[in-house]
């Protein structure tokens, strides 16, 4: 089985797969690594609270390091999480550098961008039953939550403990749990009657 | 909060995979990865990978603000790196393809073409002249290198839109 036929594994054992190609001289498999990825490191970068702009820069920047530095990742089961906490480290680094240079005039502006980025009353009108009860209790969690979660929901359940962990969400030694981001998720769902076939989350 | 408590240590179960999967889809709709964001990535990584310039956009025209002769657009975009510059005019074919005529200021110099759909290299006339074709819109970069001063550092475009 070659990497890429993979795909009923997990993002983290595709992308271990792929490393370890590229690292016995497969140049192509880096790119196969990217597309895999690139929208994982998207949605982290967007997390952080970038434009779009800056998260481009950013997922950019963290594939070139890597690019530069691949041979000190000694182990291909580390690419994944190398990738996500890189990502992620810039990433707080330039919003945090954006956020001072910001003019006291542009606070306002920030807020009513922050403001766009929840569902609005006609998207919510516009979306199917389900999507938009969802979309509506995603919305309402704190950043951080929405942040953790965007990343989470970008993988599949094998990838779920992966993920949690890299992005410093305590997960169960035994099997994964699902950590308070996900249960304040699935207790708002729970709780609205607009959401269909749902089982108790306990 | 007791209960929110006990669901957080409670192992995940087919229904928060199919929480999660909706959210990845809302969240793709919503926020989409930008369809170009690989081959910019894969940009960044032949200009480090080639140690190369990347060329600084110096001037953009359209002729005459985008007067039509006959079917075609003509652009001309330049490019300026510390010791080339190149000057690349894109004529816009009926049907959807383009020309890629360019003059750089040295020569001759070996001219790569990267499209998403993959590289090709050309090299200049003695005066500098070179030819390309694309067969449609895309985003391209192009990679200049001196063949009279063969360890000059190459110089890249930035990728652009044509």
């Amino acid at each position: 089985m070659t990497p890429t036929e993979s795909t009923s594994q997990g993002l983290a054992d595709r992308a271990t797969a792929e490393f370890r190609a590229y690292q016995e001289g497969d140049e192509a498999a880096l790119l196969r690594l990217v597309a895999l990825l690139n929208p994982l490191l998207w949605h982290v970068a967007r997390g952080c609270g970038l434009d779009a702009d800056a998260a481009e820069d950013v997922v950019q920047e963290t594939w070139v390091a890597l690019w530069k530095g691949a041979e000190r990742i000694h182990s291909p089961q580390a690419v994944l999480q190398w990738l996500l906490v890189t990502t992620r480290r810039r990433a707080l680094t330039v919003a945090a550098r954006t956020r001072r240079q910001a003019e006291p005039a542009d606070a306002a502006q920030l807020l009513e961008t922050r403001a766009d980025e929840s569902p609005g009353p006609e998207e919510e009108a516009l979306g199917r039953d389900g999507d938009q009860v969802l979309w509506h209790h995603y919305g309402a969690l704190s950043q951080r939550c929405q942040a953790l979660l965007r990343v989470i929901a970008q993988g599949g359940r094998p990838d779920y403990a992966t993920l949690a962990g890299a992005l410093g969400m305590p997960v169960g030694s035994i099997g994964p749990t699902r950590g308070r981001c996900l249960a304040k998720l699935r207790v708002a769902l729970e709780s609205d009657p607009r959401w269909s076939g749902g089982t108790s989350a306990k | 909060m007791n209960y929110v408590d006990d669901v957080s240590r409670a192992p995940l179960d087919d229904e928060d995979v199919r929480v999660l999967e909706t959210l990845g889809r809302l969240l793709d709709e919503h926020d989409p990865v930008p369809s170009d964001l690989a081959d910019k990535v894969a940009f960044a990584i032949t200009v480090a990978a080639l140690e190369a310039e990347v060329a600084e956009l110096t001037m953009v025209s359209s002729e005459a603000a985008g007067v039509r002769r006959d079917t075609e657009v003509a652009d001309t975009i330049t490019f300026s790196g510390a010791d080339l510059t190149a000057m690349i005019t894109i004529e816009t074919r009926p049907g959807g393809g383009r020309l890629l005529s360019g003059r750089v200021s040295a020569a001759p110099v070996s001219v790569e073409l990267t499209t998403p759909a993959g590289s090709r290299t050309t090299r200049t006339d003695d005066h500098g002249r070179f030819e390309l074709e694309l067969d449609e819109r895309c985003l391209v970069y192009l990679v200049f290198q001196r063949l009279d001063e063969p360890g000059s550092r190459p110089m890249a475009t930035p990728p652009i839109e044509i």
